[in-house]
């Protein structure tokens, strides 16, 4: 159960992050030193596409809270699409939704970076 | 008609067989102390020859070749040895009046074999005269038109349930374990497709189990189908009749997969105990990776290393727990409470990190944020129970193996149904089950009354397929359940155990006897030290005293077909021992019960490879003899001799590869088995 991580470039600021697996304790290590280097390459406008992640732990939670740290630093921000039944949940349960802008799919999220 | 002649044959021929239930004690008595004293003769001479080859009779100028034999002589010895031991005291078995009252599932196993066949055994089992007896059908290929055969005569019919699909299957003995949940009879008679009961069969095992300790009753195979002559070496007078008798002697009796009546309560002890053992051999494995995962594990996040070290002093506790023979339900508790709190702790690290975050976001300008912060700090504690809650276990998520979290779980999800009744360690299940029933202190029965007819291969490709299968299965057992390593066991059990698999390394040793006379009299070297009359004076009367030993034992029954067998398998043996210990996959093959048509020479071509090269051997001898380049006379008529009997022993197997049963012959099961004829659809096959 590894979690993948494809990167999409859009352009010298925007990426898209699809992931597919669980991001828990295991994974999120990896998701969190793969933002920090996107940010930290000027990729600052980044989309998250949870759909195909079918659970998320508090090491998860960590990971992506972290990354929007990093990004924001940067002046950046990073927007998540497409929460699976467990992973809204947990964000409800910690009111992290408040914090992160999350949208039905990518495609909606990109357009609402395009719009800004 | 002809045929039926020949079995009647048979029967009388079984009649005589030794120490059969009803004989009279005196007789019993004679035979066993006229036995003992031949045995002991036997045993003397043994020795007199055999210390005398080590000490006084090597060809020390050809050792390779002076100590194979010598070696092959020795496995002989011993073999003899083991062999009197287990015929020493035969027990005089009379049937016991029935236990009345008791219960009996009848269970005719099936796997791929034709309807018409599994019929004749469902109604011959239907009329069996036990009043409490249901039959079942236990039918592992879930065939429709076995299913309508069974409704039609009213038996039961079993197959695998849903909790089978995708785990492991255990051919037959997890047939039979998957019935044993799902009937209620006391005791059980197992019975393979093709064996054909008799309507006493119940009636006469049953009143052994008065005895409460008794786990099994075995009754003789017997086979209605040998041809003429039996050219497979089928028939297994001597191990169903004085093999089993005497191994019944040191409660040592075979289970042989059929033709028996097993105790429900022993076979559920055994799945239960089986059970308990496997379980806490899995706390201990589970335990023991998990103490490596906490040493050997580099933590990736500052949050698992805190788990993993609070993990420590709980795994120190089990330990004790386990030690103190606390139960394994209590050891598995406290490493369960352990890494759920370690999951906790890696929860709270976690939200600590991202309140810590939220914080740099909140001094960054994000009102949100500092909200967030705030509600998470104020609800931390029921933030961590919530959402550990929602999150399902995972033992990954604080660097552990799940594998050993499973193992401590108390669990069996790996197999279909937990409790295993009949060994599944081997593809010989019914050895190891009788292993374990003895190692738990259960007794066993021979009963050595035919009461069952059953089919044998019907050619020689079947016939080696089946013996491959039983030899790789008794030496897989040998390896994995060494009876000598296992506990409950009695020496002479443990003894029992071990000269059947004994047995099986003959064929490196036949090999040798093989190869001998082939090589001295090509070369001219012998073996042993020299041809002398005081070799012969060693060797002639233990050889002689031998088979005058196993004619007694044998008493009347035909054991020749099955000594040329016994050396004439020798590259099957070896192939036996061969691939079970280089971990080749065994599968369990049912036997097949048909003849299949073809010539088997391709089967036997080291035999035959073997025959050709002595015949040459022995040509060549008599020519050296009387060319006169040849001066050892009596070496060289000796080792043609030795040549010619071993022609004779492999005969029968080359023979039998192009064995073609006489025009017209067809086997059918005794008619009395049939009172009101044979079933319809059999005799318009």
């Amino acid at each position: 159960m590894n979690l993948q991580i494809t990167e999409t470039l859009l352009s010298k600021k925007r990426a898209i992050l699809t992931l597919n697996g669980r991001l828990d304790a295991v994974t999120a290590p990896d998701l969190k030193a793969q933002l920090k280097r996107l940010a930290k390459d000027g990729h600052i406008q980044l989309i998250v596409d949870l759909t195909d992640v079918p659970f998320i732990d508090s090491s998860g939670l960590a990971a992506l809270v972290s990354g929007l740290k990093a990004v924001r630093q940067a002046g950046g921000t990073i927007k998540l699409a497409g929460l699976s039944e467990q992973t809204r949940t947990v964000f409800t349960l910690t009111r992290l939704d408040r914090v992160f802008e999350i949208y039905p799919d990518a495609a909606i999220a990109l357009d609402t970076l395009s719009a800004a | 008609m002809k045929r039926f002649g020949h079995l009647l044959k048979t029967r009388a021929r079984r009649a005589a067989s030794l120490l059969l239930p009803s004989e009279a004690e005196e007789r019993h008595q004679l035979r066993l102390w006229v036995f003992r004293i031949i045995a002991l003769a036997n045993l003397i001479l043994a020795f007199y020859y055999i210390v005398w080859r080590y000490t006084s009779s090597l060809n020390m100028r050809a050792l390779w070749f002076a100590i194979p034999l010598v070696l092959a002589e020795t496995y002989s010895v011993i073999d003899t040895i083991l062999f009197l031991f287990m015929v020493w005291k035969p027990p005089r078995r009379i049937t016991p009046p029935p236990l009345e009252g008791a219960t009996a599932d009848v269970y005719i196993t099936t796997y791929n074999e034709p309807v018409e066949l599994v019929r004749l055994t469902a109604e011959a089992a239907c009329r069996i005269t036990w009043p409490n007896t249901r039959v079942y059908v236990l039918d592992d290929g879930a065939r429709p038109a076995m299913e309508a055969m069974a409704e039609e005569l009213g038996c039961g019919y079993i197959t695998r349930g849903e909790e089978w699909t995708g785990k492991p299957r255990h051919a037959k003995a997890g047939n039979v374990n998957n019935a044993l949940l799902q009937t209620s009879g006391e005791f059980i008679l197992i019975l393979d497709a093709d064996q054909i009961p008799a309507p006493q069969i119940v009636e006469r095992c049953i009143g052994y189990f008065r005895d409460a300790k008794v786990a099994f009753v075995q009754t003789p195979q017997y086979f209605y189908n040998l041809p003429p002559g039996d050219p497979f070496g089928s028939d297994a007078p001597l191990f169903y009749g004085p093999i089993q008798q005497g191994k019944d002697g040191w409660n040592a009796a075979f289970f042989c997969g059929s033709n028996a009546v097993l105790r429900r309560e022993a076979l559920m002890q055994l799945g239960l105990t089986g059970y308990v053992q496997e379980m806490e051999q899995r706390v201990r494995r589970g335990l023991s990776q998990l103490e490596r995962d906490l040493t050997r594990r580099q933590a990736d996040t500052p949050a698992q290393r805190a788990a993993l070290s609070s993990l420590r002093p709980a795994l120190i506790q089990a330990r004790q727990a386990l030690k103190a023979g606390q139960p394994l339900e209590v050891v598995s508790g406290i490493v369960r409470e352990a890494v759920a709190a370690a999951q906790q702790t890696v929860a709270q690290q976690d939200m600590a990190a991202i309140a810590e975050d939220l914080h740099d976001l909140a001094t960054a300008g994000d009102e949100t944020a500092a909200q967030v912060r705030q509600f998470i700090l104020e609800q931390f504690p029921d933030l961590i129970r919530e959402i550990t809650g929602t999150v399902p276990p995972s033992p990954e998520a604080v660097g552990l193996s799940p594998q050993a979290v499973e193992d401590l779980s108390l669990t069996r999800a790996d197999e279909a149904v937990p409790v295993m009744a009949l060994a599944t360690i081997s593809i010989t299940e019914d050895m190891a089950t009788a292993m374990r029933l003895h190692a738990m202190g259960w007794h066993s029965v021979f009963h050595p009354e035919i009461l069952a007819y059953g089919l044998a291969p019907e050619d020689l490709g079947s016939a080696l397929t089946q013996r491959l299968r039983w030899a790789q299965g008794t030496i897989q057992v040998f390896l994995r359940d060494n009876p000598f390593l296992t506990k409950g066991l009695s020496f002479p059990q443990m003894l029992q155990y071990f000269t059947t698999m004994y047995s099986y390394f003959s064929g490196f040793f036949s090999l040798i006897y093989l190869l001998c006379p082939i090589i001295y009299l090509f070369i001219g070297t012998p073996p042993v030290s020299a041809w002398s009359i005081e070799f012969f004076w060693r060797l002639v009367p233990f050889l002689l005293l031998n088979k005058l030993m196993f004619r007694y034992v044998a008493w009347g029954l035909s054991v020749w077909r099955g000594e040329q067998y016994s050396l004439a398998l020798f590259p099957l043996w070896i192939q036996a021992i061969i691939s079970v210990l280089t971990g080749a996959k065994l599968k369990f093959v049912v036997t097949p019960k048909q003849r299949q048509t073809g010539n088997y020479l391709n089967l036997v071509w080291p035999q035959l490879l073997i025959v050709w090269l002595t015949a040459l051997a022995i040509v060549y001898g008599l020519f050296s003899l009387v060319a006169g380049w040849n001066l050892q006379v009596e070496g060289t008529l000796v080792n043609i001799f030795w040549g010619c009997y071993n022609i004779v022993m492999l005969s029968a197997i080359v023979r039998a590869a192009v064995y073609k049963p006489p025009a017209g012959w067809e086997a059918r099961p005794p008619t009395f088995l049939f009172p009101t004829g044979y079933p319809v659809s059999q005799s318009a096959n």
